[in-house]
């Protein structure tokens, strides 16, 4: 009897502690995602009002507005293109580290990891002058390229993983039958792969999609994507909060959907694959 | 393989090219070359530099130091089947994979004096307001606090994956044997886990060491220099003093200090593990 007791506090006091770590968690979340419905006055209510009649006039506001659709547009289209030419690229050399006896595959192992520790203006300060000179500043070729650099060595890192993972077996048996290389690549290595090349494009995509410094180093008026905009919410005197609110859950759905779906392979993907998770 | 040749050229030309700058007075329209004047500057004469390697030193060990046992805790709590366990890990999920852009304009909103929630909580238990990101003294420890909301989810699936492969059998002997929860977190648990936490530190000092849009987005350095790490200098002395010279040898030295801390790192897993 006793100890069911204590387990039963036990278990009240998990529960509670459980809802108090969620809501820190959810707190901001569902704060910009109130405040974006709400009326311009009410935002700057104090005490801040929990019930209100909401609104969607932010949200018309922020769509209605020309640069948005334009930046929304530019960052669907930089995401995916890079992350169709990252696919492109990185597939062929993972297969090749997975398969093949390649000299050096511990140094280039070691170098596609070490990207992944490169600080960022490392490579913004050399790269910015590169394209100035190249005529691919404020171009969404500029831009592209240099998603798909940043991204690649991870791509390559992840599907080389997932590719080792096929039993070896099912290709070999392929080639007997008398498949050519290339055929039992594509019938199935590829097919096999689906999952990793999936959830390896959803996190390139998200990578790209939530990039921050070099858009703003590489792109004008023209090529900016969301992050800069929002970014540019800030720049005046006095901040929108309803429409810089309301962008800020525009610009959150996308990746939402794409991280919650390959929600098994984010820390993977998080830390090069060295953690499973 | 062209991805390699792809890859080869977006770090050797970068790597090349940042080397020679730094060598350099280097603006928009001229170049000089002035042999280690940028690094000699930094190191004896730039009294900002100093504050910034205070500031990123401070900023990684109150993130990280904050993050590891936090995000161990966290684990060690979700580490159990109840009801809803697949939402609550989606919830932890989110400050990880939001644009951070959007995290740092939530915070600077929730730090916001007037009309952020923060204070607002803040004046329930009878404490007034503070400015946080215009306070030199309280900036820092703010968005230092945004990394932790950022980053302890990290820790803790990390460490939540590595529970699920822990022994059962040893646990339950030990359990049988008369080992208290403590006992079996210091002598079975942890040791168990050491080399996942120690992995797990790496990547979150080497990010923490170049943390960015929560510093940039809020305060942009400020107040002051009060927030100023090495990367938001380094950043602001380029593409905003235009400086491109002095910048390169602070993304150099941040290289360095990078390599060291993860070969540091990566020998203490290899000693001990």
């Amino acid at each position: 009897m006793k100890e069911k007791f204590k387990k039963r506090i036990g278990n009240v006091f998990f529960y509670f502690l459980l809802v108090f770590i969620i809501s820190l968690f959810l707190l901001p979340f569902y704060w910009i995602l109130t405040t974006s419905f709400k009326p311009h006055i009410e935002i700057f209510s104090m005490p801040p009002k929990w019930l209100f009649e909401p609104t969607l006039k932010n949200y018309i506001d922020v769509l209605g507005s020309a640069d948005f659709v334009l930046y929304y547009f530019n960052s669907i289209f930089i995401a995916l293109t890079s992350t169709i030419l990252v696919l492109t690229l990185s597939f062929p050399a993972a297969y090749a580290l997975a398969r093949f006896n390649i000299k050096h595959k511990d140094d280039i192992a070691f170098w596609i990891l070490s990207c992944r520790f490169t600080p960022a203006v490392a490579v913004a300060i050399p790269i910015f002058f590169l394209f100035k000179e190249l005529g691919l500043y404020n171009s969404y070729l500029g831009v592209i390229l240099l998603h798909t650099a940043i991204n690649l060595p991870l791509a390559i890192w992840l599907l080389k993983e997932f590719i080792r993972s096929i039993p070896i077996e099912i290709e070999e048996a392929s080639l007997i039958d008398g498949c050519s290389h290339f055929i039992s690549i594509l019938k199935i290595t590829l097919p096999l792969s689906l999952t990793g090349i999936m959830a390896t494009m959803a996190l390139c995509f998200i990578f790209s999609w939530n990039e921050f410094l070099f858009v703003l180093i590489l792109t004008g008026v023209e090529t900016r994507t969301l992050s800069v905009l929002m970014y540019n919410f800030i720049g005046f005197s006095e901040i929108r909060w309803g429409q810089m609110c309301s962008a800020a859950i525009l610009a959150s759905l996308p990746v939402i959907f794409f991280g919650l779906s390959i929600r098994k392979y984010l820390i993977r993907g998080l830390t090069f694959g060295v953690v499973k998770g | 393989m062209p991805a390699i040749i792809y890859l080869l050229f977006f770090t050797i030309y970068p790597t090349i090219y940042i080397w020679y700058m730094s060598f350099t007075e280097y603006s928009i329209n001229f170049v000089k070359f002035i042999g280690l004047e940028n690094y000699a500057f930094l190191f004896f004469r730039d009294t900002i530099f100093r504050v910034c390697l205070q500031n990123t030193f401070y900023y990684v060990l109150l993130a990280v130091g904050l993050e590891i046992p936090l995000g161990l805790g966290l684990a060690l709590l979700l580490n159990r089947e109840f009801k809803g366990k697949n939402i609550v890990l989606c919830i932890i999920m989110l400050p990880m994979i939001l644009p951070p852009v959007v995290v740092a304009l939530t915070f600077r909103m929730l730090y916001d004096p007037t009309l952020g929630l923060i204070n607002y909580f803040l004046s329930f238990i009878n404490i007034r307001g503070f400015t946080w990101l215009a306070d030199p003294k309280l900036a820092l420890p703010a968005v230092v606090l945004i990394d932790v909301w950022q980053w302890t989810p990290f820790v803790t699936l990390i460490i939540l994956s590595g529970l699920q492969y822990l022994p059962l059998e040893i646990l339950e002997a030990a359990t049988i044997d008369g080992a208290s929860k403590l006992q079996l977190f210091k002598y079975i648990t942890f040791p168990l886990l050491k080399r996942l936490i120690f992995l797990t530190l790496i990547f979150r000092i080497v990010d923490a060491f170049k943390a960015f849009e929560n510093i940039f987005i809020t305060t942009r350095g400020g107040p002051g220099y009060a927030t100023q790490t090495l990367n938001v200098y380094a950043f602001l002395t380029s593409f905003n003093y235009f400086h491109f010279g002095t910048g390169a040898a602070l993304a150099l030295i941040m290289v360095f200090i990078n390599i060291i801390l993860v070969t540091m790192l990566v020998k203490i897993i290899r000693g001990e593990a």
